[in-house]
């Protein structure tokens, strides 16, 4: 006697084989085992409403919309079967998917036509409709291509592939493969699409890359040593490091990569360009996964903010980060991340350092890194100066000197800043030592100082002369008022009369004072009663009294000569 | 050695020369001094070194004006005060010196002038009195 789970499961599988579509009454020993188990029609129907309503029928509508193409193919093979088992496999079994598709294709006249299986209901059987297997008994031509048989034009790209060498000798020329096409495609054109690769690829490796592809799509790429079959896979795989990142580049530079994709994936074809270069491999890479990580140099970086993290602390890298704006490598990443307004940025950035003026070719490159850092972190800081005067007052400066200011102009935070240093009212005479500023703290380029100069000859003595003295860089101006008044040098011209007033005085009383010595006559040269001659004074030591002249003479010009020496006149 | 010797020859020529020219040039010294004595005297009891000291100072004013302006870069018409303070001070000199000889002269009382400013220094004479008797 059946019990009620066996009723129920039997139930289960005749819903599913029918679509859920079942009466009781059609299925004799049912209604005959329920009558054995005290039920009555009635509630064999409530019982087979429960058990529709437990069955998910979400596989089974999947298997049935793939079965749709195999119906009209009027051929199952097993590629096809797997694949079903591959999108259901999960929820339902192996062993019942099975039983499901050979029932679907036993309702459409399928038959197995084969003897692959001890099975006879297996679907390894190739199951065919009639008609289909007509035709198919004609195509059953094999072919020899590298010492092996082939059925297929997928097969002979199999061969090809395992046998690499051999094929890229076979591949020389057009005698051996097209031949073989025609065979098994029975299509000239077929044949001719492969005779013209043959012909007019002269790179042996693309050659066989292209024939061989394109005989079997479904055919790995061969990347280090490995096997992909996905696009994305290759991809992911390849940029985990700097030199697989750099290996795949090379296969994109040399037209290799892009003949598997054209034939694996119209997908990510679609993202390929007919250019080698950096930049379109980048778009194509990052079209196809915004998620793949940038590289410059060695360095791999998995976001844009840890690019800006690493290169503020490197300064090592910023040519590289520079370089690599320059030629719009990054602006391909962030266009993949769709972050087009920052190449937006990038332009007005570039224009606008470029419009200063003060920057040179080398330093505008390293200028668009700092501007880098906040196109990408609108938050991050910018380098901001500090100079140590709130506002200069010269206002008694002693006229006829040049004098100099200092004022000293320090980086606050960090970063690469160059600043213009000017007067916004120009007057001639006041100057400054430097005009243009760098700072570079990654550089110990933290502080600079300037002067300002002040040539007093050139201003007009008790005027205040007002001007301003701007700090402009990209990211601030900085405005320090300055006043300037030029006063005549009262004390340094009464130093300079007393100085020269008390040297000559002293001067003069001691060549007085030795002539007296010399003459041993202290008194007055004057005539005048009860004094002597004074001819006769000087008489008595003549050649004394006129070397004393001599030095008197000599010592003015001497000293003189050493005055405008001293003094610097 | 022959350059040397030369040199030598020459510097002994020039020794013989000045030695005896030395009447001559001891009269071209003079010729310098005395005016200048001269132009300074106002009384004997003013030492002669401290009227050149006056004199250097006035000087050495108009000297250091002109230092300062070259220095300073300052207008040259400021020289103008202390070249006047110059001819203020030399004609003071050259005023002070004609009263007191015009007072001299008037009174003549050069041995009763009891404050010995018309008179000799006998100080400075004191040293050499005997000489310039005997030259008188």
């Amino acid at each position: 006697m059946a019990s009620i789970e066996s009723l129920r499961q039997q139930f289960k599988d005749l819903l599913i084989l029918n679509h859920g579509d079942i009466k009781v009454t059609e299925y004799p020993h049912l209604v005959s085992d329920g009558r054995a188990l005290d039920l009555n029609l009635g509630q064999l129907n409530q019982i087979i409403q429960q058990v529709y309503s437990e069955i998910d029928w979400r596989p089974y509508d999947l298997i049935n919309s793939k079965l749709e193409l195999v119906f009209r193919r009027g051929i199952l093979t097993a590629d096809q079967f797997e694949e079903i088992v591959s999108l259901v496999g999960d929820r339902v079994n192996r062993r019942i998917i099975e039983q499901y598709v050979v029932a679907e294709l036993g309702k459409k006249n399928f038959k197995p036509r084969e003897v692959n299986h001890a099975d006879p209901l297996s679907v390894q059987n190739k199951w065919m409709t009639d008609s289909v297997w007509l035709e198919y008994k004609e195509s059953l031509i094999e072919v020899e291509w590298l010492g092996e048989r082939a059925n297929t034009l997928s097969k002979l790209g199999d061969i090809s592939f395992s046998n690499r060498e051999d094929a890229k000798y076979f591949l020389r020329n057009s005698n051996y493969l097209p031949g073989l096409v025609t065979a098994l495609s029975k299509s000239a054109t077929k044949a001719d699409e492969f005779a013209r690769i043959i012909e007019e690829e002269f790179d042996s490796e693309k050659r066989y890359l292209r024939i061989v592809y394109k005989l079997n799509p479904r055919l790995p790429f061969r990347f280090e040593e490995e096997l992909y079959s996905d696009v994305s896979e290759l991809l992911q795989k390849a940029c985990k490091t700097s030199k697989g990142y750099e290996a795949l580049l090379e296969s994109y530079r040399k037209g290799i990569l892009q003949i598997w994709i054209k034939e694996a994936d119209h997908l990510a074809a679609e993202n390929l360009s007919n250019q080698y270069d950096l930049n379109s491999f980048l778009r194509f890479i990052y079209k196809t996964d915004p998620r793949l990580p940038f590289f410059i140099q060695d360095h791999r970086f998995e976001t844009p903010d840890a690019l800006a993290e690493y290169t503020k602390s490197d300064f090592s890298i910023w040519p590289q980060v520079a370089e690599s704006m320059a030629a719009k490598n990054i602006q391909e990443w962030f266009t993949g991340l769709g972050h087009n307004d920052w190449n937006d940025q990038i332009a007005d950035s570039y224009a606008f350092i470029l419009h200063t003026g003060f920057y040179t070719e080398a330093q505008i490159r390293l200028a668009m890194v700092q501007a880098l850092f906040h196109i990408i972190n609108l938050l991050s800081d910018k380098p901001r100066l500090h100079v140590d005067q709130q506002k200069v007052q010269l206002l008694s400066i002693d006229g006829g000197l040049a004098v100099k200011h200092p004022i000293h102009i320090t980086l606050k935070n960090e970063g690469y800043v160059k600043a213009k240093v000017y007067f916004k009212f120009i007057k001639e005479g006041i100057s400054l030592s430097k005009d243009i500023l760098e700072f570079n703290n990654l550089e110990g380029k933290i502080s600079e100082n300037i002067d300002i100069t002040i040539d007093t000859f050139l201003l007009k003595k008790e005027e205040l002369y007002s001007l301003e003295l701007v700090v402009s860089s990209v990211y601030e101006d900085i405005i320090i008022p300055v006043e300037i008044r030029v006063v005549f040098p009262k004390k340094a011209f009464i130093t300079k009369l007393a100085l020269y007033g008390s040297l000559t005085a002293a001067y003069f009383g001691m060549f007085r004072f030795l002539l007296g010595v010399l003459t041993d006559y202290k008194g007055w040269l004057v005539k005048g009663a009860g004094n002597a001659n004074p001819d006769d004074i000087i008489g008595k030591s003549p050649l004394m009294s006129f070397l004393l002249l001599m030095l008197f003479i000599a010592g003015g010009i001497f000293s003189f000569k050493l005055v405008k020496k001293y003094e610097k006149i | 050695m022959k350059d040397g010797k030369s040199v030598f020859v020459v510097l002994l020529l020039i020794v013989f020369v000045v030695y005896v020219m030395r009447n001559f040039l001891g009269r071209v010294s003079a010729f310098v001094f005395i005016p200048i004595d001269n132009l300074l005297f106002i009384a004997h009891r003013i030492p002669p070194v401290l009227m050149w000291m006056i004199l250097g100072l006035l000087l050495g004013v108009v000297y250091g004006c002109f230092i300062a302006i070259r220095k300073y870069k300052l207008d040259y018409k400021l020289l103008t005060y202390p070249v006047l303070a110059l001819f203020v001070g030399l004609s003071l000199i050259f005023l002070a010196s004609f009263i007191v000889n015009k007072f001299k002269r008037d009174k003549n009382v050069e041995s009763a002038d009891p404050l010995g400013i018309l008179t000799i220094d006998q100080h400075n004479l004191l040293p050499q009195s005997n000489s310039v008797q005997t030259k008188i």
